[in-house]
């Protein structure tokens, strides 16, 4: 199984303004997001991630994708295909018959799997905006995880993505 | 006058651990840095900066740009600077002694403080980061965290063969 981090970030790394306003993301960034996470069928995301990303219209594309939200408590999903899972392993055992697992923030969640040594590739959709104020790709934790810059290509004129490979 | 931002960062946009420590950026971005100094003739970085390369060892020294004017920027306008550094109080104090000094390019780099203040009050025309292959969790951000937003307009992204991405930038205004 491979664990795709994906995420649309500031060009200072950030994936949310203070008050998690992402308007700033493009319909064009969104189709390249949505194609990544329907090609994997699958889609992990953190409790809060969850709540925003389910109020978004676009989400409607994601009806056939399965989706698991990790929480420290479960509660109430909006679809039997929405699952709950209380850590990151809990999350990639549920979605173990996946060839590609795709994870998607926020900040806590992507901090977890990158500290457990989880992630093995790593997107990066850079947006052309710098947001002084705002919610980090990576909450504070220490770590260091050295990358490979396998591809990089224009989803837009104005707008570029990174693939990395992690080195493990 | 044009000021441009030159800055390495990791990929999720750290310029530094919190301790300072810098070793996870490359000795190829140090030689960039150090090309485009001289193109320019001149770097404006803040007084922690100063300091802290002062410290470093492995031969990385601002003093090695000969004929470059370094302008550090201190509140502290008592700040004690080594001989052949101008000391400012703010960055339009820095582009003022710049220009006066005939200069219409300049080169901005650090730290998170400086970098913010400049962008705060919209003087930086343009964005280069060469974005280092890394990710680190806790450090100092590019951008000290402050209120404020800049629109940008992507102008090149460049590999080089080490997996060093450049990504240069117009501030749109």
């Amino acid at each position: 199984m491979k664990v795709i981090l994906y995420m649309a970030i500031s060009l200072n790394g950030m994936i949310a303004k203070s008050d998690d306003d992402t308007s700033w993301i493009s319909k064009e960034e969104w189709d390249s997001y949505s194609l990544a996470v329907r090609t994997a069928g699958n889609l992990i995301v953190g409790h809060r991630t969850y709540g925003i990303l389910t109020k978004q219209p676009e989400f409607s594309e994601f009806k056939g994708v399965k989706l698991v939200v990790v929480a420290q408590e479960d509660f109430q999903t909006l679809s039997p295909n929405h699952l709950v899972a209380h850590s990151p392993k809990e999350a990639l055992k549920l979605l173990n018959n996946f060839e590609k697992v795709v994870v998607a923030g926020g900040g806590a969640l992507n901090t977890s799997f990158v500290e457990e040594n989880l992630v093995d590739e790593i997107y990066l959709d850079i947006e052309p905006i710098i947001i002084g104020k705002g919610i980090p790709l990576f909450r504070d934790k220490d770590f260091q995880r050295n990358l490979k810059l396998v591809g990089q290509k224009r989803i837009t004129d104005n707008e570029v993505q990174l693939h990395y490979e992690v080195l493990k | 006058m044009k000021t441009i931002l030159y800055m390495a960062i990791s990929a999720n946009g750290i310029i530094a651990t919190e301790t300072g420590d810098e070793k996870f950026l490359s000795h190829e971005n140090w030689e960039k840095f150090c090309e485009l100094a001289r193109e320019f003739g001149n770097f404006v970085v803040g007084r922690k900066t100063y300091e802290a390369v002062k410290k470093w060892d492995g031969g990385y020294n601002f003093n090695d740009l000969v004929g470059v004017e370094k302008v550090i920027i201190s509140k502290d306008q008592n700040f004690k600077l080594d001989k052949s550094y101008t000391l400012a109080n703010s960055p339009e104090d820095a582009l003022a002694k710049l220009s006066q000094k005939g200069f219409k390019k300049v080169l901005v780099t650090g730290g998170s403080s400086i970098n913010s203040a400049f962008a705060k009050i919209n003087l930086l025309d343009e964005i280069v980061f060469n974005v280092e292959p890394v990710v680190v969790g806790k450090g100092i951000p590019v951008f000290a965290l402050e209120d404020f937003e800049l629109k940008l307009k992507l102008i090149s992204s460049e590999k080089s063969a080490s997996g060093l991405l450049t990504l240069g930038y117009n501030v749109l205004k």
